[in-house]
């Protein structure tokens, strides 16, 4: 039985989870769900020791754990299998199951006893036993998150914690995986499966946990909720309403997007923004969507289907190619794509405009470079002493801000956006979604890729639902929510089963 | 029973392994036996017995550090320290083995001592002081230039050395097979079932892949780490017993140049430079098409600044094929 | 060298490009010695220079340590930073980039300008172009290696260097070149110039003529035009990089380049001062020069380093080269300037590495 009590966690200044408690039994498969930043990912990382909580506790049948240290969670039986499991390509799948763990006889690593483990283990999973020799880096992607749960498996835990794991598994290989939580849960672990899919949910939790803003919002038994239900809690509130744009003027089509695909991403994806429009790619996790923003830009180029830029067709192979039609992009992963962190704000703004800050052609106007950034700095608000303060000491929502400058500045008429607000104070939210308006405002075509609904809803003018790599549907800005959210979370039919059970 | 039992797991085991045996490594199986064939004919100085033991004499002294070295580049690591801790464990040697008479043993304990000594340095200043093993080795190479030249003083070589070490040089042979190379072999078995049969060397592979991910799988990377750059240090003193034991002249550059034959050796073995895969049986195989190609060229007779131009051309297209495989496999 | 780190309240804020800036918060002199590389180094400076006095006023040394030995040892300043600066280049971008082969490439340059003007009576004018060209030629092979096709730089430039020096050998006929038109073009490259009058000791005229000019050019570079920024960028963040569109591939392949042609600059230096084109013209100086280039403050891992900080250091090794020489007996110390320079470039990797942990925001 895993109990967790009054568990919270800041992150500079935004509070990830505050004073969360929760209690799952043996022999219980618990669900948990709730929207990106809605704290799922700080709360399982505590458990599982790969955090440290600001306050609270965990324990594990009444055993008080450490903090911060995963091997003692493991040692209490704390499992967890993450989304982007780290698995050796190199090894075998049996050699990645017991890594760390492995059984010595005689001095010799007891192979045949592993491999007859690791086969039983398999066959317990749905997968092929003779699998257990093969090198992991041939096996299929999916393949390779069920050797996670494998090697999760293998340590007989107390508590196995799921996070997504069934979004990028087929039909086929999601029924093999219920089949070894309901036997686990028959044993008497303690299950928490964290997934977007409502309707799996349904279909193997006894209940489910509802977060939202880093709280729990609900617990209830799974049988006493409907799918629309769980959406309403999900998403909650919305945010400051904005001067209302719905209406405001909507030209020509800039960009025409026909059946694009990009394989193993996404396939046949159509649609078409025009200039003053916002359009929201909304999808969940492994959905696609950041991938077709991200050949728009010329970052993972597309294998097939045609690109229409003002009517002219056009090719983009690289972030240059992109840049030089029209198509600019703030990406999603500040820290990784988006910050030079050693440097200084002035640095990060005019990176991305060296043409502008041309001298003679061979130097560099240190004027102009000055004078950009601190207009940049005056217009977005940036919270700064000086220009030529080091960009890592911004907070994430001022760092933000950069980024945006940077990378939206100049005439470029398609503006992508992925994740604009990720990890970011609610204060600079705000702002950012008044910089978007203001792009459509000045006659941009804007293409927001995002999983964040309230977001969605708030800013954009059509919302293009992405699903499995493909565009399942389309609504207006003002669909209601838990429908957009089922929507994308399950099966077209899903839908209608819930309306009946309403009437 | 039970030794049956065992005989039947390990076994499956070394069939399981000899049926992952690697493209790369038959093809340079197959350049061996090719480039050995053409040289019988081509050349009348190849067939002989001195020419032969010769050659595997010169390959045995670099395959016993490529062993080494193989351990190292798996797990990600480098070290091209290499030839000047070759040459400063010579020097060493040479200084002691002129000074006072010492039997065979004790030699060969102070060679492999003294290696240990020089291995840990490294090991202490990638694995504990977490610099990266370029630089770290680089740093190192000059510094034990430095003790080498220190050792040999004014002198730029030392002579009348004795030939209590002749078992391990050149002239050791038994069966027209030189000692250093049955050494190799047997060294090759026991690196080969460590880096199968041992989780510790399991681990290896591990920390070469993801050493992040190793940490958190419960692999004590820091120790693995260093205990590569000691065994590596290890090797070198070896070879260096077998350098000295082929020579009464022990001379300044003795070593210089070896860490571009060793990883040459390596890399064209198949191992993957960036760490993760690879084997000794490979290296070996490596070293010894590379010591064929420097018989070559000398029976050719042509110019003997030839060689380090092919092995470093050599070096590029190993590497490069690696490279490719690599990028092969992750668009698959 | 002045407090001017200090920014805030100033009516200008200065240009700051570059990594390594320290915060207005570091109050601690510890703090800004640490940080400023050029403060540690010439607080360095002053630590040896004091030491050789004092040895030298105990004698324990075999000769003065004064400005004119300094004077007649700077002539080794020139071929050692301009290698340092071009590892700068190749350093500064990151990933692991390094050129080991630096010194082939210094032979071959060596080699071609003894063809050319030592052989073939060309010029020297022509034959110098002639010869920086093939070392930015051999630069743009390493880029091709290392940049575009994959091969990771250690491993690319070892063989190369291998590769190069081999060549050089290969290219050289059984004696060094040393015909008089070799001979006139380095006393017309290299003499003695007397800056600070008939009395003094000279200074040798390709630290005036080629080296402070490369070293003004090269901070030109880094500093004052795109091209630097490029090079920064894509070594502090080159997913970064890509998103506003500078390709990393590239920048890493003009980074050898650059290289290259200071190889090339050096290979003209070394030929000048010793008046002979020699195949080994390039032996022993990259060890010195990435030594230097860390000492400077560019860090392994890239996107650090200042063009001041690697000049100073180059001036500090030499001081330290001049001084052992004259600590230690005969060839001793060369023998000790080997295991000063490896001491002093791990204690440099491990200062980098701590500055940009700390100052990367992770």
């Amino acid at each position: 039985m895993l109990t967790v009590r009054g568990v919270g966690k800041r992150y500079g200044g935004v509070r990830a989870l505050g004073d969360v408690s929760l209690q799952v039994e043996a022999g219980e498969v618990r669900g948990l769900v709730g929207e990106n930043g809605a704290g799922k990912s700080t709360l399982i990382k505590i458990i599982s020791g790969a955090e440290v909580p600001d306050g609270g506790s965990v324990s594990v049948d009444g055993a008080l754990l450490h903090p911060g240290r995963p091997l003692d969670a493991l040692a209490a039986g704390i499992s967890t299998v993450y989304q982007d499991p780290q698995l050796f390509g190199e090894l075998t799948l049996a050699e990645n199951v017991f890594l760390g763990d492995e059984t010595v006889k005689n001095g010799r690593i007891d192979w045949q006893s592993q491999r007859g483990r690791v086969r039983a283990l398999l066959i317990d999973i749905g997968l092929n036993p003779d699998l257990a020799d093969q090198r992991v880096a041939d096996l299929t992607v999916a393949e390779r998150q069920l050797v996670a749960v494998a090697k999760a498996l293998a340590r007989k835990p107390k508590v196995l914690i799921l996070d997504e794991p069934s979004a990028i598994l087929s039909g086929a290989e999601v029924a093999s995986l219920f089949l070894a939580v309901r036997r686990l849960r028959d044993q008497g672990v303690a299950v928490i499966y964290i997934s977007h899919r409502l309707d799996e949910l349904k279909e193997i939790t006894d209940r489910v946990t509802v977060m939202r803003d880093g709280s729990i919002v609900s617990t209830s038994p799974t049988q006493e909720l409907s799918i629309r239900q769980v959406a309403e809690l999900m998403v909650g509130k919305s945010l400051e309403q904005l001067p209302d744009r719905r209406g405001a003027a909507i030209g020509e089509r800039v960009l025409d997007v026909q059946e694009i695909s990009r394989k193993g991403r996404f396939e046949d994806v159509s649609f078409g923004v025009s200039s003053g429009e916002v359009v929201a790619l909304y999808g969940l996790v492994g959905s696609g969507a950041s991938d077709i923003a991200r050949a728009l830009f010329g970052v993972a180029p597309i294998d097939s289907g045609n690109i229409f830029v003002s009517g002219a067709s056009v090719t983009v192979r690289s972030t240059s190619d992109a840049l030089s039609i029209g198509v600019c992009m703030v990406p999603a992963n500040r820290k990784e794509d988006g910050i030079f962190g050693a440097n200084s704000i002035a640095f990060n703004i005019s990176i991305g405009h060296l043409d502008r800050i041309r001298k003679l052609g061979w130097l560099v106007d240190r004027k102009r470079e000055r004078d950009i950034a601190s207009d940049a700095v005056r217009h977005y608000s940036i919270k700064t002493p000086h220009i030529t303060n080091r960009i890592s000491n911004l907070s994430g929502g001022n760092a933000q801000k950069v980024v945006w400058a940077r990378q939206t500045m100049g005439d470029h008429k398609i503006v992508i956006l992925e994740e604009p607000t990720q990890g970011v104070d609610i204060g600079a939210k705000g702002e950012i979604h008044r910089f978007l308006a203001q792009l459509a405002g000045d006659g941009r075509a804007v293409v927001l890729v995002s999983s964040d609904l309230a977001e969605v809803q708030h800013v954009a003018d059509r919302i293009l639902i992405v699903r499995s790599g493909s565009i399942v549907a389309e609504f207006a800005g003002d669909a209601p929510a838990a429908q957009i959210l089922a929507l994308a979370a399950g099966d077209i039919q899903v839908d209608a089963a819930a309306d009946r059970k309403e009437a | 029973m039970a030794v049956m039992d065992i005989s039947g797991r390990s076994a499956a085991r070394i069939r399981a392994a000899v049926s992952r045996v690697d493209v790369q490594e038959l093809a340079v199986l197959g350049g061996i036996v090719i480039l050995a064939v053409a040289l019988l004919l081509g050349t009348e100085g190849f067939g002989t017995s001195q020419n032969l033991s010769n050659v595997l004499y010169s390959a045995s002294v670099k395959a016993i550090i490529g062993i080494g070295m193989t351990l190292a580049i798996v797990s990600g690591n480098i070290d091209i320290s290499v030839g000047s801790a070759t040459g400063l464990i010579a020097a060493i040697m040479a200084k002691v083995m002129l000074a006072h008479d010492v039997p065979f043993v004790i030699l060969v304990l102070i060679g492999l001592v003294i290696g240990a000594l020089l291995g840990c340095v490294n090991g202490f200043l990638v694995a504990v002081l977490r610099i990266n093993p370029i630089i770290a080795t680089f740093a190192t190479l000059n510094i034990f230039a430095f003790g080498k030249q220190y050792v040999f003083g004014n002198d730029s070589q030392l002579l009348g050395v004795p030939s209590s070490l002749r078992w391990l040089g050149a002239p050791g042979q038994t069966l027209g097979i030189p000692h250093a190379w049955w050494i190799v072999v047997v060294l090759m078995v026991v690196a080969w079932l460590y880096m199968e049969c041992r989780p510790n060397g399991r681990h290896l592979y591990a920390i070469g892949n993801s050493s992040d991910a190793a940490r958190v799988a419960g692999v004590r990377v820091q120790r693995r780490v260093f205990g590569v750059y000691v065994v590596v240090g290890l090797c070198v003193g070896l070879a260096a017993c077998c350098l000295v034991g082929s020579n009464s002249v022990v001379d300044v550059s003795f070593g210089s140049g070896f860490e571009l034959d060793v990883i040459a050796g390596v890399v064209i073995g198949g191992t993957l430079i960036f760490g993760g895969r690879g084997t000794v049986f490979g290296t070996v195989l490596g070293t010894l098409l590379v010591a064929l190609v420097a018989n070559a060229v000398i029976l050719f007779g042509l110019p003997s600044g030839l060689f380090p131009l092919v092995t470093g051309i050599a070096i590029i297209v190993a590497v490069m094929a690696g490279v490719i495989r690599e990028r092969r496999r992750a668009a698959a | 060298m002045n407090g001017s780190s200090v920014s805030e309240g100033t009516g200008s804020p200065r240009q700051s490009a570059v990594a390594s800036r320290w915060l207005p918060t570091w109050s601690t002199v510890w703090g800004y010695v640490s940080t400023e590389r050029v403060v540690l180094l010439s607080a360095m400076l002053v630590v040896w220079v004091v030491l050789m006095r004092v040895l030298q006023a105990s004698g324990s040394l075999s000769g003065s340590y004064d400005l004119s030995l300094l004077l007649s040892a700077s002539y080794l300043i020139v071929p050692v930073t301009l290698l340092a600066l071009g590892q700068m280049f190749v350093l500064v971008t990151g990933k692991g980039n390094i050129d080991l082969s630096a010194g082939g490439m210094v032979s071959i340059g060596s080699m071609v300008l003894g063809y050319t003007v030592g052989q073939w009576d060309w010029p020297a004018a022509i034959g110098i172009l002639v010869a920086v060209a093939a070392c930015a030629a051999l630069g743009a092979l390493n880029g091709l290696l290392a940049a575009h096709l994959g091969i990771p730089a250690l491993i690319a430039t070892l063989a190369t260097s291998y590769a190069f020096t081999a060549v050089a050998v290969l290219m050289s006929p059984d004696n060094p070149i040393s015909t008089p038109s070799v001979t006139s073009m380095s006393s017309a490259l290299a003499k003695d110039v007397y800056v600070f009058g008939p009395e003094r000791p000279p200074v040798p005229s390709l630290v005036l003529w080629l080296l402070i000019p490369v070293v003004l050019l090269t901070w030109v570079a880094f500093n004052r035009t795109p091209f630097g920024r490029r090079l920064y960028g894509v070594g502090v963040n080159d997913s970064a990089a890509r998103f506003v569109g500078i390709p990393p591939k590239r920048v890493r392949f003009q980074a050898f380049v650059c290289s290259g042609l200071l190889a090339g600059a050096a290979a003209v230096a070394m030929t000048a001062t010793y008046a002979t084109a020699s195949p080994t013209a390039g032996a022993n100086l990259v060890f010195p020069a990435i030594a230097v280039a860390l000492l400077g403050g560019v860090a392994f891992t890239g996107g650090a380093g200042r063009v001041g900080a690697v000049a100073l250091a180059g001036v500090l090794v030499v001081f330290i080269h001049s001084g052992l020489l004259i600590i230690f007996d005969g060839i001793f110390g060369d023998v000790y300037y080997l295991l000063v320079l490896g001491l002093l470039l791990i204690v440099a990797a491990i200062l980098n590495d701590v500055l940009t942990r700390r100052f990367s925001g992770s």
